[in-house]
């Protein structure tokens, strides 16, 4: 607690630390500070703990070292290290589209009047399916067993479907490199044995191993985004406060974190709005009100507010007007569990094998309601720190011929994709916000996604009122003629959804691309994560250089024990896919990384 | 004149202080990252030892009557001023691995690329050794003569509380029948 004003930008981050001090609530910054000095050997990936004959590790400086017990080297540990975390990581989606999958073999037998018959049936010509004469019943039957054929890959696949989700140019070049996915689940299991075992397989072949796993998430993710929008309906931006300021002391507030399958997602927003009376008779005047923690999953159309993003997350629970919070996997920081125990906040575990369950989502409401009375009057405590954002925006066709005609006359130098959490290594928010602001003034669109959107929403810079302030001249105008077509007046950075819906992005891109004249197919596109930490981000980060967008890492990679993993990245991947992955071991700072996207989108 | 002093039951053979010695005194870049692709290789001037039921951080001693300071022909090892720590002069070095061979605890390594020795020098011209301030348990101490007293009289009071709290008499039958004059155990 030397140094307040270096850990985060955020205010209401700033406000709580001195208060969290003074109650000796460790937060995740002291927990850094006592965890100093880190172990060089883990700093450098040169440990492993794969078997029972270890723990072995890897001296950089002593030859006698050099091996492990099995005889791995440097290289093989620092492949083995990052293919755990892209494993962990693509594990969330994998996660997801599974209980989409059979949340829709359920419902199949159940009647379709709310779903948009001209989307399933692109839909499911995306997917390959034969539409012509068929029921909205057969088609949506079919559109599960197809899902769960690409998962489990017991059947061939058609070309165009491959094109579609992942893009043409893409699909050729993985193929002749041999990264083709399309078997989500044998590329996971391939790999999780891969490295758990001695194997032979060459540093290389671990890496190519998890190129194609971050891939397959990113099917997952493509195909979960689409079925959920099937189900949900298209939803329209909306303005909504961020930070948490925006909690209320006469609502009974249960948080969200992490996947919960959608339907029972959907189930609990519907009883909180039934039992909003109920929660009135306990005391809370203003009823039940529902949050998302930080933005990991938040399926468009259910339409629920975010609070803060990931290193804040404890920060949020120090207001004491938290009753419940519903977890599932996720990012949610594991001190939650012990600041829950200090404070009246229950937490609620959703097992990940859970579906729709009407009881369950009673008893959660419910639990909250019960809860409230709990509440310890003098640990209230709410700083009025909020900031106006506008959200979920999506770009029709209109607006995407604008933005590949202003891309093509040169008058915009290219799209930036932004995604990433925080690390407690960095300021909080203190990059991607500068990172931000410096693209803006150089006219490049910014896209942004997960908790680095919600960074720059509590600067304010999905704030419509503040385009005119932050935006260069070209940009500023584009906007202008963006917000016409949308019909809404458009903020500097446009807010695609939570860390689960990066996809959107590249949808966005691709729509764009389409527009553009056959002569400059390619549009300069770049994608940033200037903080980063959690392992579904990290994978996202995998899968955008997959896809040949040249991609970013701000902050510190554990790469630094091997030359040939860091240089396969930073040199060799561009051979492959067109583009590669920019990281260092000890982080990049938001100046290089400013002058690094220049570079890429000047033409 | 101040030494460092190892505490065994906290060392738990991290190796922390032997990757911070070798970056801090011996790399081009004092980077960890940057140390790690450097050629040579920087070396560390301690080396953490696994012993019977433990660990063992080795560096120079520094020793009151050092034996390599007595075996260096060509006066490249000396001492700055009496009690100081031994130090090496690279240019009057010859490589005859004379010290090598003389030191009681293998704690001068040869270079044999560059035809000199390296050995810890206590940081001389740091406030404090490297090691010292990396160790995250704090086995290493670095302290004056006047602690290290201190420390010893500390260690013999524990010693004695353990000799006449033991009920196994174990360790005091061994030290009552030992023969102080004879030298041997009767």
């Amino acid at each position: 607690m030397e140094s307040i004003t270096r850990k985060s930008t955020d205010p209401a981050v700033n406000y709580f630390l001195p208060k969290a001090n003074q109650k000796k609530v460790a937060l995740c910054w002291d927990r850094y500070e006592n965890q100093q000095p880190l172990c060089g050997f883990g700093e450098l990936s040169l440990c492993c703990q794969a078997c029972w004959q270890g723990p072995c590790r890897i001296h950089p400086f002593n030859e006698k070292f050099s091996q492990t017990i099995c005889g791995k080297n440097g290289d093989d540990l620092v492949a083995m290290r990052f293919a755990q975390i892209i494993l962990s990581g693509a594990s969330h989606d994998f996660q997801r589209i599974l209980s989409l999958s059979s949340f829709l073999n359920q419902i199949s037998s159940k009647n379709f009047s709310n779903i948009d018959q001209e989307k399933l049936r692109v839909f499911a010509e995306d997917l390959g399916l034969e539409t012509k004469d068929k029921e909205t019943q057969l088609l949506m039957k079919q559109i599960s067993e197809k899902i769960i054929m690409i998962l489990n890959r017991n059947g061939s696949l058609s070309l165009p479907f491959k094109e579609k989700s992942l893009g043409k140019e893409v699909v050729k070049s993985l193929h002749t490199q041999g990264y083709l996915p399309f078997a989500p689940f044998r590329s996971y299991l391939d790999l999780q044995s891969k490295i758990s075992s001695q194997v032979v397989a060459s540093p290389i072949d671990i890496i190519k191993g998890m190129i194609r796993v971050a891939l397959e998430a990113y099917i997952s993710q493509w195909l979960a985004v689409r079925v959920e929008e099937l189900l949900l309906g298209t939803s329209s931006p909306r303005i909504e406060e961020v930070n948490i300021g925006k909690l209320e002391e006469e609502k009974v507030n249960i948080l969200l974190e992490g996947f919960i399958p959608f339907s029972l997602l959907k189930a609990i927003k519907s009883f909180a709005e039934n039992l909003q009376e109920k929660a009135v008779q306990q005391g809370a005047i203003k009823g039940v009100k529902l949050y998302n923690l930080i933005p990991r999953y938040n399926p468009r159309g259910i339409e629920i507010e975010v609070i803060t993003n990931y290193n804040s997350q404890e920060v949020s629970f120090l207001t004491g007007v938290i009753d419940l919070l519903v977890v599932g996997n996720g990012c949610s920081i594991t001190s939650l569990r012990r600041l829950a125990l200090d404070s009246h906040t229950k937490l609620f575990y959703i097992q990940g094998s859970v579906d729709y369950n009407e009881g369950l989502a009673k008893s959660i409401v419910k639990e909250a309601i019960k809860n409230f009375t709990n509440r310890r009057k003098y640990q209230i405590e709410i700083p009025n720190i909020k900031q106006n954002a506008l959200k979920e925006i999506s770009i029709g066709k209109a607006s995407s011929q604008i933005l590949s005609k202003k891309i093509q006359e040169r008058k915009i130098p290219g799209i930036a994709l932004i995604g990433g959490c925080n690390s407690v290594r960095e300021s909080q928010d203190k990059k991607t916000i500068e990172i931000v602001r410096s693209l803006l003034k150089q006219n490049i669109l910014c896209l942004a996604a997960g908790c680095a959107a919600e960074s720059l929403a509590k600067a304010g810079l999905l704030d419509a009122a503040n385009t005119n302030i932050c935006c260069g001249q070209e940009l500023k105008l584009t906007l202008g003629e963006l917000s016409k077509a949308e019909n809404i007046s458009l903020p500097p950075v446009l807010h695609i959804g939570s860390c689960s819906e990066l996809v959107r992005g590249v949808e966005i891109i691709k729509e764009v691309e389409k527009n553009a004249s056959s002569e400059q197919s390619k549009i300069p596109v770049v994608a940033l994560f200037p903080e980063i930490s959690q392992p579904p981000a990290i994978c996202e980060a995998i899968w955008t250089v997959s896809l040949g967008i040249p991609t970013l890492i701000g902050s510190p990679a554990p790469v630094g024990g091997s030359e040939l993993v860091y240089d396969f990245f930073t040199q060799k991947l561009g051979n492959i896919f067109g583009a590669n992955l920019i990281l260092s071991p000890e982080g990049i700072s938001s100046s290089k990384m400013v002058s690094k996207v220049s570079r890429f989108l000047k033409p | 004149m101040k030494e460092i002093l190892v505490n065994l039951d906290k060392c738990l053979g991290c190796k922390t202080c032997e990757l911070r010695c070798a970056v801090e005194r011996s790399s081009k870049s004092k980077s960890l990252y940057s140390a790690v692709r450097e050629n040579p290789k920087p070396l560390p001037r301690i080396d953490v030892q696994s012993i019977k039921d433990g660990y063992l951080p080795l560096q120079c001693r520094h020793c009151e009557e050092a034996p390599c300071l007595n075996a260096c022909p060509t006066g490249a090892l000396f001492r700055k001023e009496d009690n100081g720590p031994v130090i090496v002069d690279e240019n009057l070095c010859v490589g005859c691995w004379m010290c090598v061979m003389t030191c009681p605890f293998g704690a001068i390594t040869p270079l044999l690329e560059r035809k000199k020795i390296i050995k810890c020098d206590l940081c001389v011209n740091m406030e404090r050794p490297v090691c010292v301030d990396a160790c995250p348990t704090g086995a290493l101490v670095y302290c004056d003569t006047q602690s290290a007293k201190l420390i010893l009289e500390e260690k013999k009071g524990n010693f004695i509380q353990k000799v006449f709290s033991d009920t196994s008499e174990g360790i005091r039958r061994g030290l009552l029948k030992f023969d102080y004059k004879q030298g041997s155990s009767s």
